[in-house]
């Protein structure tokens, strides 16, 4: 749905980092591998969470529930 | 039991603790469970049109971090208000947004607005939900002290671990024997040995303890067994991650204060009971 605040793992933040690496990764096209060192991201827990999130919610958001 | 300091950063601690394994596990543990930390523990909704239940929606505001303020702030339990809570004990984070742009907004960790400005989420980036046009979200939330082996949103720290110190022993007689150059030393996979041209016994660079994971390719592929890879028992490299809700030196001062204290009372129960020794 949107990218979860804490990793389910290890419980670091990563929810604020979705973005960057979103804008790194698909539109400047860095290396993934690049855009983790740059966030700061080590562990594999930490990069699955990044690397397989769909945002669902921009689907969703095209059915509004209050019309 | 002393403590060398490797590696210091705002977010990363890395030290090496001189001590037994129990004492090191034992304060591993303390520090991930027993430093208390503050955590939106209630929520009162007032309205919320966006696509997530009220439910998730108040999960995802748990799991923000918050700056903590230990010296201010008390347990509820402990709290002179008796639990009721009051200033002394939980801070109000208030969101009050309506979406009249005609665009989609991302509401974020920006938009909660503490009655106390010490007390604020770590990042103002954290998204929280999404919201179409027209739609609104207002909500109430208390941040509480807590600790983490109550529920996970409590945790100080992103993660706390430790490993075994390094001692890697070269016996310069079985290498002689070889002729070739050193094909061990060449599998070790973070390149910790030096390279060398000539037929010798290999040498490790002077800081491999830092990196070493004892991972034994080394000594495996040794073909006269010249390498030993073993480790001290009691030395330990802890490497801690923080999440920034506390500075790390106040982590580490706390983690120590709750050992003493727990040692203190196991003391003070242990004199209680009255054991014969026989």
């Amino acid at each position: 749905m949107i990218i979860p605040i804490r990793c389910f793992s290890c419980g670091k933040l990563i929810g604020d980092l979705y973005e960057p690496y979103i804008e790194m990764t698909v539109k400047k096209g860095i290396p993934s591998e690049d855009a983790f060192k740059k966030l700061n991201i080590t562990r594999f827990c930490c990069k699955r969470m990044i690397v397989s999130h769909i945002n669902l919610i921009d689907e969703i958001l095209n059915f509004p529930r209050l019309q | 039991m002393s403590i060398e300091i490797i590696e210091k950063d705002d977010r990363l601690y890395r030290f090496v603790l001189s001590t037994s394994i129990e004492m090191a596990n034992a304060f591993r543990r303390i520090i991930l469970i027993e430093v208390p930390v503050m955590a939106i523990d209630e929520v009162i909704m007032l309205r919320n049109d966006s696509p997530l239940y009220d439910e998730i929606l108040t999960h995802r505001l748990a799991m923000i971090p918050i700056i903590t303020d230990l010296k201010n702030y008390n347990f509820q339990q402990e709290c002179s208000c008796g639990g009721a809570g009051c200033s002394l004990c939980s801070v109000t984070l208030t969101c009050d947004i309506k979406n009249d742009t005609g665009e989609i907004i991302l509401v974020t960790s920006g938009d909660l607005i503490s009655n106390d400005p010490k007390i604020v989420p770590v990042s103002p980036n954290i998204p929280i939900v999404k919201l179409e046009h027209g739609s609104s979200l207002t909500f109430e939330a208390f941040a509480l002290l807590g600790r983490a082996k109550d529920h996970a949103k409590f945790q100080s720290v992103a993660a706390i671990g430790y490993k075994f110190y390094p001692k890697i022993k070269i016996d310069e007689n079985k290498c002689k024997k070889c002729v070739q150059k050193c094909i061990a030393s060449q599998y070790c996979p973070k390149n910790l040995f030096k390279v060398g041209t000539e037929v010798s016994s290999p040498k490790l660079i002077p800081d491999f303890w830092k990196y070493c994971d004892l991972c034994e390719s080394c000594s495996r592929e040794c073909p006269e067994g010249a390498i030993n890879v073993e480790y001290d028992d009691n030395k330990f490299i802890f490497s801690i991650e923080s999440d920034g809700v506390l500075p790390l030196d106040t982590i580490m001062k706390k983690g120590w204060e709750i050992f003493k204290e727990k040692i203190d009372d196991f003391k003070d129960q242990l004199e209680k009971l009255e054991i014969e020794i026989i």
